[in-house]
């Protein structure tokens, strides 16, 4: 190799390196650009009032109490749902069957229910649980219409964590005359537990998030829920409808401010497990 | 003889063949023919090179083996004179009745005290006396009190290699087995550990019967009173350690021992 083309290596490296630190900087630039936009726009109404008055005038004034409590109210609804049956499909597929076509073909579903746009969920929720069902716009429609949505999230990410529990110790269960379902329940998933909640905890994000398909299924109401038939109102659509309907941008920024804040605490308490697992 | 049924072997096994099914293929013979006794209160050696059958012998004495891979077997295994598969025998039970150490040290993820009650728990012990004196009991058994008695608590991933051998060890004795097997559980360990091991195996054998499976010839030489040797599925020959070292009946296995095999 000449010492031209080496120096010709050297610069092209660089000039790699340079590339890819400006991308990841750029990457950083425009989580924390939403970030600061976010504050500087929604800091004048955040106060302890804000997340516990009442909305006076549609939203213009007052806070998002009954908001709050709802969206909390939804996303517990969901998981309630979504929980159960993905951790028992999880174990069915990882643990009571050999790979076959069926387990290919529920694999293969539960990847393209989590390719669909959630507004085609709010749509499929709409027609089923409000409409043909009866529920109504209401916590219990949009709970069970998000528990679909994020049921792939959850029946992925517990699958891997039970794939990873080291089959020896299954075998030790054995060993000490433990049955498969004592295996299961006393070994395998209390090692997954970590694995499992982290699936749990981006699940939560995401329907704290949702906004389209709320709409649809949980409706508008400001009212605070006094039951699961109740409809109510999540944080997102309060946000979209704030600003959509032009009633307040400065509150409709807080709402976003503080919903960014919930999702972003529990990004972050999701990154901490796994850190800690490993 | 020594044990309680003297006259009446622990373990018998008679004409024991085994072949593993492979899954669109034909089956896979482990074990051809094998015959062998172990009377209680002892320790029998199973020594050989890899891939001889040994594993998936021990496996089979406690009906671990149909739990990860189905095969066929003809022949008998009688525990104190009774079929363990038989279809009265209860796989769960026998288990119990005959444990099993791994050759890795596996912790299961929970406290030191919670590894060891484990098994007593699953059967239906709860009486907090009784499986506190388990524990000490067992600890003691492995030598592994002394070291851990003041954090029962702690989480047992967090012993060493070898406290975590010793406390799979005790874990099994926890089952007050009749008989326990022991599948290479010094391969992964230190010199100490392993004496430390080799200890606690002959301090108990007069409660628990032992088979050991060894890559470690001089290991059966040290602990084993019976030692048997195996060698491409067979069971070349097997009789008390001193003689089969001494003098053994088999050129191969003379072979074996003195370390000429190919």
């Amino acid at each position: 190799m000449t010492p031209e083309t080496m120096a010709g290596n050297r610069s092209y490296n660089r000039l790699g390196i340079g590339l890819s630190r400006l991308m990841t900087v750029m990457v950083g630039a425009i989580l924390i650009g939403i970030l600061v936009f976010l504050v500087i726009k929604g800091y004048k109404h955040l106060s302890p009032g804000f997340f516990l008055h009442n909305p006076i005038d549609l939203g213009r004034e007052g806070g998002i109490f009954p908001v709050l409590v709802s969206t909390v109210l939804l996303a517990l609804t969901s998981l309630c749902i979504a929980v159960p049956f993905a951790l028992t499909t999880a174990v069915f597929l990882t643990e009571y069957t050999r790979e076959s076509w069926l387990t290919t073909v529920i694999r293969f579903g539960a990847e393209c229910l989590a390719g669909i746009p959630s507004i085609i969920f709010g749509l499929f929720g709409f027609m089923l649980f409000v409409v043909a069902m009866g529920m109504g716009w209401s916590i219990l429609s949009g709970g069970l219409t998000l528990a679909c949505m994020v049921l792939p999230t959850i029946i992925r990410t517990s699958e891997e964590a039970i794939k990873a529990v080291p089959g020896g110790l299954r075998q030790v269960g054995y060993s000490l005359g433990a049955t498969k379902s004592q295996v299961i329940w006393h070994i395998v998933l209390p090692q997954a537990r970590n694995g499992i909640l982290t699936g749990i905890i981006l699940a939560l994000g995401r329907v704290l998030g949702e906004t389209a398909c709320v709409i649809f299924t949980t409706g508008i109401s400001l009212e605070m829920p006094t039951s699961f038939f109740d409809s109510a109102r999540s944080m997102s659509v309060h946000f979209y409808l704030l600003a959509r309907e032009g009633i307040s941008m400065d509150m409709a920024y807080t709402t976003a401010l503080a919903l960014m804040g919930m999702i972003l605490c529990i990004n972050v308490a999701a990154t901490w497990l796994i850190a800690r697992k490993n | 003889m020594t044990g309680q049924q003297a006259g009446v072997n622990l373990l018998e096994v008679e004409n024991l063949s085994y072949a593993y099914h492979v899954e669109g293929g034909e089956p896979v013979t482990a074990l051809k023919n094998i015959s062998l006794q172990l009377p209680a209160g002892k320790i029998l050696a199973i020594i050989g090179p890899g891939r001889s059958g040994k594993s998936t012998f021990l496996r089979l004495l406690n009906r671990l083996q149909e739990v990860t891979l189905p095969g066929a077997l003809s022949g008998s295994i009688k525990l104190e004179g009774r079929d363990i598969y038989s279809g009265d025998y209860d796989p769960y039970q026998l288990r119990r009745e005959v444990a099993f150490t791994f050759d890795k040290p596996q912790a299961l993820d929970m406290s030191i005290y919670d590894n060891i009650t484990f098994g007593p728990r699953l059967a239906g012990q709860t009486h907090k006396g009784d499986l506190d004196r388990i524990v000490e009991e067992t600890l003691r058994a492995a030598f592994l009190w002394e070291e851990v008695k003041d954090r029962l608590s702690l989480n047992a991933n967090r012993l060493s290699g070898g406290q975590k051998q010793r406390l799979s060890i005790a874990r099994s004795l926890a089952l007050k087995p009749k008989l326990l097997l022991l599948d290479e559980p010094c391969s992964a360990l230190d010199p100490v550990s392993t004496a430390r091991v080799e200890e606690a195996l002959v301090a108990i054998k007069a409660q628990t019967a032992c088979i050991l499976v060894t890559n470690i010839t001089r290991q059966a030489a040290r602990v084993a009173d019976l030692t048997a040797f195996f060698l491409m599925s067979e069971l070349i020959e097997s009789g008390p350690t001193e003689r089969l070292f001494r003098r053994p009946a088999d050129k191969r296995t003379d072979d074996y021992i003195s370390g000429r095999f190919g």
